[in-house]
């Protein structure tokens, strides 16, 4: 057997807080062969990223310390001096980023923030490392990298940028490459090609990967072996195949049974709760058939050619330059009880409609309907009472609370400025909404900071119907949470669509989790759905390229499933952006089957 | 980029004519008819009428206004009362004496508030972090002209190394100059490091948190990089921003340092004008130190476009 190129032993990582050493890791091992991807996964304080920075020792010296052995290639890195360890970090071990917006930085070129890296370790002159950058930039397969080397991270998209995070950490030819969560703030299809591009590159230098990530889809589609974390401890570990096939640990067993699996739906037609599993058992209790919720007699909401286009300004007479076709022409229905759900990737403009409905911005164009009353030409005075009727839900728990406000007073306000009750009985109120989504109804007088991720959202899913209202819009309500509270949350939405007969409108770019609550679907490209029809069918018989793109790129939790993939489409998502004079063309819709409906498309997409 | 700074001075412009309306407005709002002092003891009618006419009193407000405007324009600030001199010469004369005063005192801030407040932010929750702002909130809190005459009376008086008061032309003799100078720079100067290193501490401080910086340290550069070619230059621009406006504040607030030091420079013209009543020059100083915060922020502004290449796209 290869030595290998890594080794962890006993690593336990402390804070110092409040006079005390708390560890965050608990005394972990593990190794890393040459040219294999070991991935760590678990859910947010797992200790998973806290392993990362510790290897690389970069985390807060003072308040911080690292025991145990880290060797890389026989040498024990945590004896090293900083000097040394410097010329290790960016060298030996290149490390890249969740978040890839603000990894860079603003204020210097990407080319040059590519050469730096070169330069410290190889000794290289700036015009030398210049050279070497474009060589890179087309190894990550930026477009055009020539030009690109010289522009400022601003003028990337996201993607683009995890690309040059690749570029720079593979600068040197580290001997290992620690990805941590890089593609968690990027859209399936992107996350797609970056998890391609990782592997290629790997495959090219053969270098060892340690990938940490949340999501056990992306495990299986690129880890080797596979570690998984709770709370500082290695719960499991092994080769990946083993692990998905026969999880020993009742955490893992529930990490896996929380993951959305596309295409685990077949033959259901209404939504379906996820499985629960118990966290000290590991027994999966099947989730409960749902009741048909939904009343297809008249619709709650109709939405009719909305158009939301946004002006863009320029030049020193600010002159109409163009225009961000964010929504266009879109129409769908929602009955009472049922979900739709509207998919797409960043700037389809899933979001825009949404806020459309509930007037946080007013649409360019079209019609709104709320149980047939208009809603758009109405004077502000009659439809606040409206606002009644429909909620929304964002994605952020953390920054949708005010932080200053108690959780009840937060929850109690709706009902207060509607005037539906008084500031007295309101407290009981609060107390009832609070059970009803699975809190202690004790917990008026606590601020948002005393809560999780999971139980701030339950606030604000408590806030939201609080004045009862037929139609909730749910933001991206699940995305920041963590898999196994984003199953209970989810669960929480069924519970009350059942209780309450609620109409969702799920935006959501999660295809997994979208296949599990939603009655219908409807995909967005570019402003516009392209395709819209029941779940079942939609996602059983795709129509449109890009729905089938976008179901393509979601990563299986099934590593078996791996080789079979055909390899991706590596384009970005087309800009919105149109010219002042832009033809918007007339799209034809064709029926599908019933209740399924795509748009014609042209050559662009063969 | 260069539409945007453009743009920017353009977007000065309405500023500038509101400011030219309100001093215009106050001149019309001050108590007391000026004709009536012109004419004397006896009030003469038709001297009364022949200085109305002359003043174009009789016209519009409106019409006076755009009269008056173009007399501005043409650098015509009018006469000064007391010294019957140009409002325009007077400016001239003190202005650029404050403006060194200034900037010179803006150096001395920088060279000692901005490394503090990097040494601060670097090592947070040490004692030196904890020195260096407890010398801040020294120089903050205490007052510039106590500052002043302690130093004159060591330095000048029990030293005998710099002259305690007086001013050379840098013309005529600029070491001279500088003698005269570095006690009251060194004055303001330190009032303004304190507020420039807390504003730089805490600039460091969110920078030294970001993702970038940390992907600075993980591709191995050392810390001497890291904190100056990758975190200082993004924390750099609120302190842009704050070093304009005191800059600003300084022209028209050095009114006691220039007192003590007997220095004659901007802040004493106006001291003077206003006992004095002499209402052109109040008219003058006031228009040319609401200019002078323009030009700075317009100059602020520039500046960002400069340091934030974001802003050098945005349309």
């Amino acid at each position: 057997m290869t030595p290998p190129i890594l080794s962890v032993t006993k690593l336990r990582t402390s804070f110092y807080n409040d006079g005390a050493w708390t560890p965050v890791i608990r005394d972990i091992s593990f190794d890393i062969a040459p040219r294999t991807t070991v991935a760590i996964v678990g859910e947010s304080g797992s200790g998973k990223s806290m392993t990362a920075l510790s290897i690389m020792r970069l985390l807060p010296g003072g308040n911080s310390k690292v025991e145990g052995n880290i060797t890389l290639a026989g040498r024990s890195l945590l004896d090293l001096p900083e000097r040394e360890m410097r010329n290790v970090r960016g060298n030996e071990i290149a490390m890249i980023f969740q978040e890839p917006m603000t990894s860079l930085n603003p204020s210097l070129t990407i080319g040059f923030q590519i050469a730096e890296a070169l330069m410290r370790h190889r000794n290289m002159s700036l015009t030398q490392a210049e050279a070497e950058v474009i060589r890179l930039l087309d190894r990550v397969r930026i477009p055009s990298a020539k030009s690109r080397a010289n522009d400022y991270p601003h003028r990337l998209s996201g993607g683009m940028r995890q690309r040059v995070m690749i570029a720079m950490a593979l600068a040197c030819k580290p001997k290992l490459l620690i990805a941590d969560e890089p593609t968690t703030a990027l859209d399936v299809t992107i996350q797609a090609q970056i998890l391609e591009l990782i592997r290629d590159l790997q495959d090219e230098d053969g270098m060892a990967v340690l990938f940490i990530t949340h999501d056990m889809g992306v495990v299986a589609e690129i880890a080797d072996r596979t570690i998984v974390m709770l709370r500082g401890d290695v719960v499991e570990s092994g080769d990946t195949a083993d692990i998905f096939a026969n999880p020993q640990h009742a955490y893992t067993r529930s990490l896996l049974s929380a993951v959305p699996k596309l295409g685990s739906m077949i033959g259901k037609t209404r939504p379906l709760r996820f499985p629960l599993v118990d966290q000290q058992t590991g027994i999966a209790a099947e989730p409960p058939e749902g009741i048909d919720t939904v009343e297809a007699t008249k619709p709650i909401l109709e939405v009719k050619n909305l158009t939301k286009y946004f002006d863009i300004r320029k030049g020193v007479l600010r002159g109409l330059a163009g225009r961000v076709h964010a929504v266009e022409n879109v129409s769908f229905n929602i009955y009472p009880g049922e979900t739709l759900a509207l998919v797409g990737e960043s700037g389809c403009g899933k979001s825009t409609t949404g806020r459309s409905i509930v007037r946080l911005t007013a649409p360019t164009s079209g019609s709104i309907r709320l149980a047939g009353d208009d809603i758009l030409n109405i004077e502000k005075s009659s439809f606040r009472d409206m606002r009644k009727r429909m909620q929304m839900i964002f994605q952020d728990p953390y920054a949708s609370l005010n932080p200053r406000m108690r959780i009840g007073e937060s929850i109690a306000e709706p009902m207060i400025a509607h005037g539906t009750e008084t500031p007295k009985r309101a407290r009981e109120r609060v107390s009832e909404l609070l059970k009803s989504v699975g809190m202690s109804g004790d917990v008026y007088d606590r601020y948002p900071h005393e809560f999780s991720g999971g139980q701030r959202q339950r606030i604000c899913i408590a806030r939201a119907l609080s004045l009862g209202p037929q139609l909730i819009i749910a933001d991206e309500a699940v995305s920041a949470l963590d898999v196994s509270i984003k199953a209970q949350v989810i669960n929480l939405m069924l519970d009350l669509q059942e209780r309450l007969k609620l109409a969702f409108l799920f935006i959501s770019h999660d295809m997994a989790v979208v296949e599990r609550i939603s009655h219908r679907v409807a995909v967005m490209y570019l402003g516009e759905i392209v395709e819209i029809g029941t779940r079942a069918s939609v996602f059983g018989n795709p129509q449109h390229p890009y729905t089938r793109r976008l179901l393509s790129a979601v990563p299986m939790a099934d590593p078996s499933r791996r080789a079979g993939k055909k390899r991706l489409v590596n384009d970005e998502l087309k800009s919105p952006i149109r010219a002042v004079d832009y033809q918007v063309p007339i799209r034809q819709f064709k029926q599908v089957g019933p209740d399924h409906m795509v748009q014609e498309w042209g050559a662009e997409w063969s | 980029m260069i539409e945007i700074v453009f743009r920017r001075c353009i977007v000065v412009l309405p500023t500038l004519l509101l400011v030219s309306i309100i001093v215009f407005g106050m001149q019309k709002l001050l108590p007391g008819d000026p004709i009536l002092t012109m004419a004397g003891e006896d009030r003469d009618p038709q001297t009364i009428a022949y200085l109305q006419e002359k003043y174009r009193l009789n016209d519009p407000i409106p019409v006076q206004y755009v009269a008056w405007l173009g007399q501005i324009l043409r650098g015509d600030l009018g006469i000064s009362l007391r010294t019957e001199q140009p409002v325009l010469s007077l400016i001239a004369q003190k202005l650029p004496v404050t403006i060194q005063l200034a900037a010179f005192a803006m150096v001395i801030a920088f060279i000692i508030g901005v490394p503090a407040g990097i040494i601060s932010a670097i090592r947070k929750g040490t004692a030196t972090d904890y020195a260096i702002n407890v010398v801040a909130l020294s120089g903050l809190s205490i007052p510039n002209f106590w500052l002043g005459l302690m130093l004159i009376l060591l330095v000048s008086v029990q030293w005998q190394l710099l002259p305690a008061s007086g001013y050379t032309s840098p013309l005529e003799d600029l070491s001279q100059n500088l003698r005269t100078m570095i006690m009251p720079a060194f004055v303001l100067g330190t009032g303004l490091a304190g507020v420039l290193m807390r504003h730089t501490r805490s600039a460091m401080l969110g920078v030294l948190r970001s993702d970038y910086v940390r992907t600075a340290r993980a591709k191995g550069l050392n810390e001497k990089t890291v904190i100056l070619r990758h975190a200082l230059k993004n924390a750099l621009v609120p302190i842009i921003t704050l070093s304009t406006l005191l800059f600003g504040e300084l022209l028209a607030g050095a009114v006691l340092t220039e007192q003590i030091f007997t220095i004659p420079g901007f802040g004493k013209l106006i001291v003077d004008a206003v006992f004095t009543r002499d209402y052109a020059v109040v008219q003058g100083v006031v228009l040319c130190t609401a200019v002078g915060f323009i030009l700075m922020n317009l100059l602020a502004d520039i500046l960002y476009i400069v340091v934030n290449p974001r802003l050098r796209d945005a349309s």
